[in-house]
């Protein structure tokens, strides 16, 4: 039983690195096309493209983020003393982990776009790229959320 | 401070001294000149600058000038450095002494001539090229190339690809339509090729005949250039050769263009910025009014500058005559922001966001303290604050003379690396735990421990308390402004009824829930329900003022308590300081075991551990200075804006020198 | 249709080149120069640069000018996921092509000279393979329905002998064309585009034959079905006085091309000046595509304004080299923004 309860939470910790990573991935490969759009016309803009093309990245760190808390939690790394989890204990650190999982893959994907947007925003009015920096980060907010209710969610369960 | 008191300027000069008083203007840089607008009526022609379509044109040649040496000058100082500022530093009486000794005319027109050669040369090498491949495509063709460009004086030839099972037909043909007057080439070619390449040669007379021929078998002919005379191996060594002869030339002229570049591109830049400061001059005077003695000129002087401006021109007191006023309220006055040392290298957060109007509020001061809080929270390592503020002053002393935008950017981050610096070490974040993880650094911990008043890994929930009190208390502090700016425009019912009926509700909202959380004594429960109902009454009475009618008043009154979800939702969105907080010091803490765990690795252990350790910080450290600074500045321009600023004003635009490539200095009023 | 994220890239080009379409203080600018050579000096800060050093006299500007559109469909064809709305745009310089080879050839049947001068590099189909085909009469290959047209065209010409009719008919062929390339895309902002350039055509060609005082009963076989005004509407617009065409119209957008027509009272000048508002009408029907990031109708958009761009060039040129009225040109100008 008690295998069971650690596979869990590792499915849990798995989903949150992973869909996380792979929404982050969608979103900077979207801005990353655009930005490539716009440096073929013109390279000087390399610096703007590359700091609008990072934002949908921290999706990814957030997801492994949550996913080195949960197997922390249940003594899977840095050698310290097995943990016993048993299932419903495993089940609720699953639970805990799919906000950040479902929230930072739609999240990176959404912003992506938002992204792939402003960097063709700033190859038309360049002055503007205070605002086009801030437009990807409104919907981070969410991706940031997801990130603060696994957070609570795992600091609150009690093994 | 914010944004200065600007008055109305307007200039009565005697045309005998535009240029003075002009030149003199610009080199105060605290006049902004504003076209008279078309439906005032005019009293006279618009002026042009005799000099303008001289340095018009010359501008547009020193623009050229550069566009074609700067690739190939070598530059002593890098662009990194050049946009930082360092520039070579001329005055206006060295320009104008430039502009005298040079002929940038004549020098234009040689490096014409280069630039032109230079397409001739690549037009034709291109050219070779593809001749080359058309030769070669012909290697075998025994018959010298005459006979297929130009022809001899009875037989005609032509060259062509037609489909391969049409080789043979077409040959019959050829044969039975020419017989002896013609004959027939085929190139030699493998069995499965789609296409061949076939030449006829006829008789003059029966061109007609040959041409229907060759169109009845898709015959698609390739034209010879008439320059091929020769036998095909003679006219490829001939190609040879030239392509040898027209490569020594271009490199001659590459060098004669590098040799140019490194002689004039100085001057040149130099020579073009001082065009272009002499054409905004003109521009200036061209935006102004005259009349047969008088030049008009209107625009906008900071009140600040105006003992300046008036010591400047006094040496042309005799020819001019200065009209101050107060802006009126149609015009569209420029703001020209001036804030206080501590908070300038704030201000550009706000021009990011938009300028304030003027006669409006600056929020520059308003929001500094909360980003520099803010900005710590997010980040909240006391290492990675280290790294950045040693890197940026770094930065800052490497380049002296940095213009003022980079300036304060740089600034911003220098003080964004304290405020990390503080909230790292009282929160006991050294880049991650590195202190911890790693036993040679042992001798630090009691000094780390001793710092620290609240850890957030282990006590988030604290931190996030923290977090949305400061939330409260900025959106509060929002409130307050918009409540004291209404005041200041008299707008009393703006101020009482909507502001200050938001401040009292959620006040009151606030004890409540303290009082019913236990926080706050049951003695301020009925404080907390008298403020809360006060708060709502004056809500639901005053909120639907707009409408008529009893009902649809009440009615939008009530629905306009359920604003109080988006307070809610501006609240919540503080815990990002949280969140992002923690996400830094955690990701420091997964670097370190990553380390830890390479360290274990016998031999190359230490190397790897080592190796991710920098790398890994690096790489947190960039990441993580972007979401701060982006979430710090989100929560100043969504959540903490939107209670009372707008922006949208003009930023002041004063005539000055403006230049790309050298700076020019001003000249010290005596 | 390629998947909308395909076109991240593109529109992200297209918007930085876009960037790069001549402001109309240029244009002024080419305006108020005293010749041709300092109106080219001030062109060659431009892109066009790079084609006008080409040219052998300034005369010949026009080259320029074509070898700049050439470029930039050239590369927007190289990077568009459905290259089909390039060859959309490009569509019309076939059909120009085709109506110039078969002049010519018609003119060699009466014993003339084959005239070439007039065709354009900027089609679908390389103009080689053109003149091939029309030179052998092996139309057999020809792309958009022009196998079935042009041996139709040279039928009916040797009944009548009506050049006009000739041309109605490719013009027929090519909004039909235009119609199925744009259906076959599966992009509605395409054939709503088509639909759109249609009426403008129709509008355009009433217009003219009102000059002309034509008679009524012609006046059908030049309009051109597909728009989104019908063919019975049009017509019924005939006989009614151009200054209550657009109450008539009202429920159609093109409509609104007739609010910005002032002068109505002369029809020579209203020509003109509908000229260059039913362009920017047409252009206007993809300007939706500025809100979009993935839109496929930035293509067209870009590419119409690209053309939209050339004509003004030419407009200033013209006027230059010719020292026409200034002021007449610039009415002419087509807004690019």
């Amino acid at each position: 039983m008690d295998l069971l309860g650690i596979a869990l939470a590792i499915l849990g910790a798995a989903m949150a690195a992973g869909w996380a990573g792979a929404g982050s991935a969608i979103g900077v490969g979207i801005a990353g096309e655009s930005g490539a759009g716009v440096m073929t016309e013109d390279p000087g803009k390399f610096g703007l493209v590359l700091l609008l093309q990072a934002l949908p990245g921290t999706q990814g760190i957030y997801g492994l983020l949550i996913a080195f808390f949960a197997i922390l939690k249940v003594g899977l790394l840095g050698g310290g003393a097995e943990i016993s989890v048993n299932v419903w204990q495993g089940l609720a650190i699953f639970f805990a982990c799919l906000p950040i999982a479902v929230g930072g893959y739609f999240s990176a994907i959404a912003q992506g776009k938002t992204s792939a947007a402003c960097i063709q925003m700033i190859a038309k009015r360049p002055e503007e790229t205070g605002k086009a920096v801030i437009l990807p980060a409104m919907v981070e907010t969410y991706a940031v959320l997801s990130l603060l209710m696994s957070i609570i969610l795992l600091n609150g369960i009690k093994l | 401070m914010a944004v200065a008191k600007i008055a109305k300027a307007e200039f009565y000069i005697h045309k005998s001294d535009v240029d003075g008083v002009l030149s003199a203007l610009q080199n105060t840089g605290s006049y902004e000149v504003v076209p008279f607008s078309s439906d005032d009526e005019s009293e006279g022609p618009v002026i042009t600058h005799p000099d303008f379509s001289r340095v018009d044109f010359l501008l547009g040649e020193t623009r050229f000038l550069l566009r074609f040496l700067e690739p190939h000058f070598v530059d002593p100082i890098s662009g990194m450095a050049r946009s930082m500022g360092e520039k070579e530093v001329f005055s206006l009486h060295q320009t104008r002494d430039l502009d005298s000794r040079t002929d940038i005319p004549a020098l234009a027109e040689d490096i014409r001539k280069l630039e032109r050669r230079l397409m001739e040369i690549r037009s034709e090498s291109s050219q070779i090229d593809s001749t080359e491949i058309l030769l070669l495509s012909l290697k075998n063709f025994p018959y010298p190339l005459e006979l297929l460009s130009t022809g001899t004086e009875h037989v005609r030839g032509i060259l062509g690809t037609i489909p391969a099972e049409q080789v043979e037909p077409w040959r019959r043909g050829a044969e039975s339509l020419l017989g002896t007057m013609g004959e027939v080439y085929v190139a030699p070619g493998a069995e499965k090729e789609k296409e061949r390449t076939v030449a006829l040669f006829f008789d003059e007379a029966v061109s007609q005949k040959a041409s229907e021929l060759n169109a009845r078998h898709s015959f698609n002919r390739i034209e010879i250039p008439p320059g091929l005379q020769s036998g095909v191996s003679d006219e490829l060594a001939l190609l040879g050769k030239r392509r040898i002869a027209l490569a020594a030339e271009e490199k001659e002229i590459l060098g004669k263009s590098a040799e140019a570049a490194a002689l004039w591109v100085p001057t040149v830049r130099a020579l073009s910025d001082y065009y272009s400061v002499l054409r905004d001059r003109y521009s200036a005077l061209g935006s102004g009014n005259a009349t047969d003695q008088v030049v008009m000129l209107r625009g906008w002087i900071p009140e600040s500058a105006l003992p300046e401006v008036q010591k400047a021109l006094s040496v042309h007191d005799s020819s001019i005559e200065l009209v101050l006023s107060e802006p009126g309220p149609d015009d569209n006055v420029p703001s020209f922001i001036v804030n206080p040392p501590w908070c300038l290298p704030f201000e550009n957060l706000t021009r990011l966001y938009g300028a304030p109007k003027y006669g409006e509020i600056d929020p520059t001061p308003l929001l500094a303290p909360f980003f520099f809080i803010f900005f710590g929270m997010c980040l909240g390592d006391a290492g990675y604050g280290l790294i950045m503020i040693g890197f940026f002053v770094w930065f800052l002393r490497k380049f002296k003379r940095m213009p003022t935008s980079f300036r304060g950017f740089f600034n911003l981050f220098v003080l964004s690396g304290v405020s990390t610096v503080v909230v790292g070490a009282l929160t006991g974040s050294w880049f991650g735990d590195l202190v911890d993880a790693f036993g040679i650094f042992s001798f630090l911990r009691p000094l780390k421990n001793s710092l620290i008043i609240l850890n957030p890994m282990e006590d988030p929930m604290t931190f996030l308390g923290l977090s949305l009190a400061l939330g409260v208390v900025q959106l509060l502090f929002g409130l307050g402004i918009a409540f004291y700016d209404a005041l200041r425009k008299k707008n009393y019912m703006g101020a009482f009824a909507d502001t200050g009926g938001w401040i009292v509700f959620l006040v009151g909202l606030l004890l409540w829930g303290g009082c019913a959380g236990g926080f706050l004594s049951t003695g301020t429960e009925p404080l907390a329900k008298t403020l809360t109902i006060a708060g709502a009454v004056i809500l639901l009475a005053t909120q639907g003022r707009e409408k008529t009618g009893f009902l649809s008043k009440a009615v939008s009154g009530l629905l306009s308590l359920y604003g109080v979800t988006s307070y809610l939702g501006d609240v919540l969105s503080y815990s990002r300081l949280l969140a992002l907080g923690l996400a830094t010091s955690a990701v420091g803490v997964i670097i370190n075991m990553l380390a830890g765990l390479a360290g274990d690795i016998p031999f190359i252990g230490w190397i790897l551990a080592l190796l991710l350790i920098i790398g890994g910080h690096i790489f947190s450290i960039a990441v993580n200075v972007l979401g701060a600074f982006v979430h710090s500045l989100r929560l100043q321009y969504v959540e903490f804006f939107s209670k009372f600023y707008t922006g949208g004003g003009r930023v002041f635009a004063p005539l000055t020198y403006k230049t790309s490539y050298v700076s020019i200095k001003k000249e010290p009023v005596e | 249709m390629a998947p909308a994220e395909q076109y991240g890239y593109a529109v992200a080009r297209l918007r930085a080149m876009s960037g790069r379409l001549l402001e109309e203080a240029l244009l002024q600018r080419i305006l108020e120069s005293e010749d041709l050579d300092s109106a080219l000096k001030v062109l060659s800060e431009t892109v066009y640069s790079s084609w006008l050093m080409e040219l052998k006299g300034s005369g010949e500007f026009d080259r320029a000018i074509e070898a700049e559109l050439l470029h930039v469909y050239g590369e927007v064809q190289k990077f568009v996921p459905d290259t089909a709305l390039v060859q959309l745009c490009r569509l019309p310089y076939d059909f120009h092509n085709v109506k110039v080879l078969m002049k010519s050839a018609l003119l060699v049947r009466e014993g003339g000279e084959r005239r070439f001068d007039l065709l354009t590099s900027l089609g679908n189909v390389p103009v080689d393979d053109l003149i091939m085909a029309l030179e052998s009469e092996d139309f057999r290959l020809l792309p958009f329905g022009l196998h079935q047209l042009v041996p139709h065209c040279f039928s009916v010409w040797e009944q009548s002998k009506d050049i006009l009719e000739v041309e109605k008919l490719l013009d027929g062929g090519l909004f039909s064309a235009m119609r199925k390339l744009g259906a076959a895309t599966g992009i509605e902002a395409a054939s709503m585009w088509i639909r759109g350039k249609i009426d403008a055509e129709n509008v355009r060609n009433l217009l003219r034959m009102k000059r002309m005082d034509m008679e009524t009963g012609a006046v059908a076989g030049f309009l051109h079905d597909g728009g989104l005004i019908s063919r019975e509407k049009l017509l019924s617009l005939f006989s009614e006085p151009v200054e209550s065409w657009s109450k008539i119209l009202s429920f159609a957008d093109v409509s609104k091309a007739f609010s910005h027509v002032q002068e109505i009272n002369n029809l020579n000048s209203l020509v003109v000046e509908m000229e260059k508002v039913l362009d920017e009408y047409v252009a206007d029907i993809v300007e939706r595509a500025k809100y979009l990031a993935f839109g496929p109708e930035n293509v067209i958009s870009y590419l119409w304004k690209k053309e939209m761009e050339a004509k003004n060039l030419r407009i200033a040129l013209v006027s230059v080299s010719n020292d026409t009225d200034r002021t007449l040109a610039r009415g002419l100008f087509r807004h690019v923004g």
